[in-house]
């Protein structure tokens, strides 16, 4: 930790990567059953330590300091997740009664670039660059031609051989 | 990999060099030297009286100033050693002690008025000055705690703003009669109250961690 203050980055990521499970053994000892509140409390309790650095005494031991931050991080959550609760209503049927259509079109638009990830995906380099340049990239055959340093017929030559390649793998209304 | 580990590569490349904290009684040193002179100028814009250092019951008035400097650098520098995360405060009975004091002494010298219970309307005066000359220690105060931060504000910042009412309240006894009367006392604690509210709610946003 004093080559920490004192700016050794390498000591300071081996120090912090050394104390996570330490963190995490301290406080579990407050939180019980709730795996993903433990790892926002150490992550927490990471940005403490880097944000209060500087109060660290040489002197004195390492590990009061530490768990004085830990303790009160994990009370500071305990306490949050205890408002939360008091004041959220998570009322399922209601959920479900008004589907929020952004967020589905939203998925449709996710689901829909997955599929055009996976077609290109089985394309050969080339090809898969060519279709991005004219079809995604919205260039024309010439500008194309001149961004992969080819020429015209080459060009169109690729996109004949990717367009024959994607209608085999089944997927023709790709445009 | 650890899930942490995007998190602690950042952190380290963020790891300039710190300049360490100094230990809590050379902040409290550091604040007094700074926040008097700040107190003294603001209590200028007040009218000022003379005490007179002969009168009876000047005894209990420089006794209760003396409490007041003892109390203020016991007070903050406890407020700056309970920034610091780990520290243990032993010397809790000696603050309670000394408040406790304080108020006795403050108590003993209504006894030596000649109208011990005054009358109401008394003590606006030191209400006013007391406000006057803890807020500019006020904000001192949380301008050094930000230094370190705090992971109990509320407490740093509450003994904090007992520490600025001590000073306040020395401030005043260089222009306040020797002889107090119950409700210019009662006064005094009550702008002692506000200041500690007034620290504690002011400076929470900023110390907190």
């Amino acid at each position: 930790m004093v080559r920490a203050q004192d700016g050794d980055q390498a000591a300071y990521c081996r120090l912090l990567k050394a104390i996570v499970p330490v963190i995490r053994g301290m406080a579990r000892r407050r939180i019980y059953q709730d795996e993903a509140l433990l790892e926002d409390v150490v992550q927490d309790v990471l940005l403490t330590v880097h944000r209060v650095r500087h109060t660290y005494d040489p002197g004195r031991p390492f590990l009061p300091w530490l768990s004085a931050i830990v303790s009160a991080r994990a009370i500071d959550a305990l306490r949050a997740r205890g408002r939360r609760q008091s004041w959220e209503v998570i009322d399922e049927e209601a959920v479900f009664a008004h589907p929020d259509g952004a967020a589905s079109d939203a998925q449709g638009e996710l689901a829909a670039g997955q599929r055009l990830d996976n077609l290109l995906s089985r394309l050969p380099s080339r090809q898969r660059r060519m279709v991005e340049l004219v079809h995604l990239c919205e260039m024309s055959l010439a500008e194309a031609a001149a961004a992969s340093s080819t020429t015209l017929a080459a060009v169109k030559s690729v996109l004949h051989r990717a367009f024959t390649t994607l209608r085999k793998n089944g997927e023709s209304g790709y445009e | 990999m650890n899930e942490h580990d995007a998190l602690i590569e950042q952190l380290c490349r963020e790891a300039h060099p710190v300049r360490r904290s100094a230990a809590p009684w050379v902040r409290a040193a550091g604040w007094m030297l700074v926040a008097l002179p700040c107190g003294l100028m603001a209590s200028l814009l007040m009218p000022r009286g003379r005490p007179d250092w002969f009168a009876p019951g000047a005894f209990w008035a420089e006794l209760w100033m003396l409490a007041s400097f003892c109390l203020a650098a016991l007070a903050t520098a406890t407020a700056f050693a309970l920034s610091i995360a780990g520290r243990r405060i032993t010397h809790w009975r000696w603050l309670g002690g000394l408040t406790l004091g304080w108020l006795l002494i403050g108590l003993i010298g209504v006894t030596a008025s000649a109208d011990p219970l005054g009358h109401i309307g008394d003590g606006k005066y030191c209400y006013t000055f007391m406000i006057v000359a803890g807020t500019p220690m006020s904000v001192v105060m949380v301008a050094a705690l930000r230094r370190t931060r705090s992971l109990h504000p509320a407490r740093s910042l509450g003994l904090a703003g007992l520490g600025i009412a001590a000073m306040s309240q020395l401030l005043l006894g260089l222009c306040h009669p020797v002889a107090g009367e119950l409700v210019d006392l009662t006064m005094h604690l009550a702008a002692a109250i506000t200041l500690v509210a007034a620290t504690v709610l002011g400076g929470r946003a900023w110390v907190k961690i």
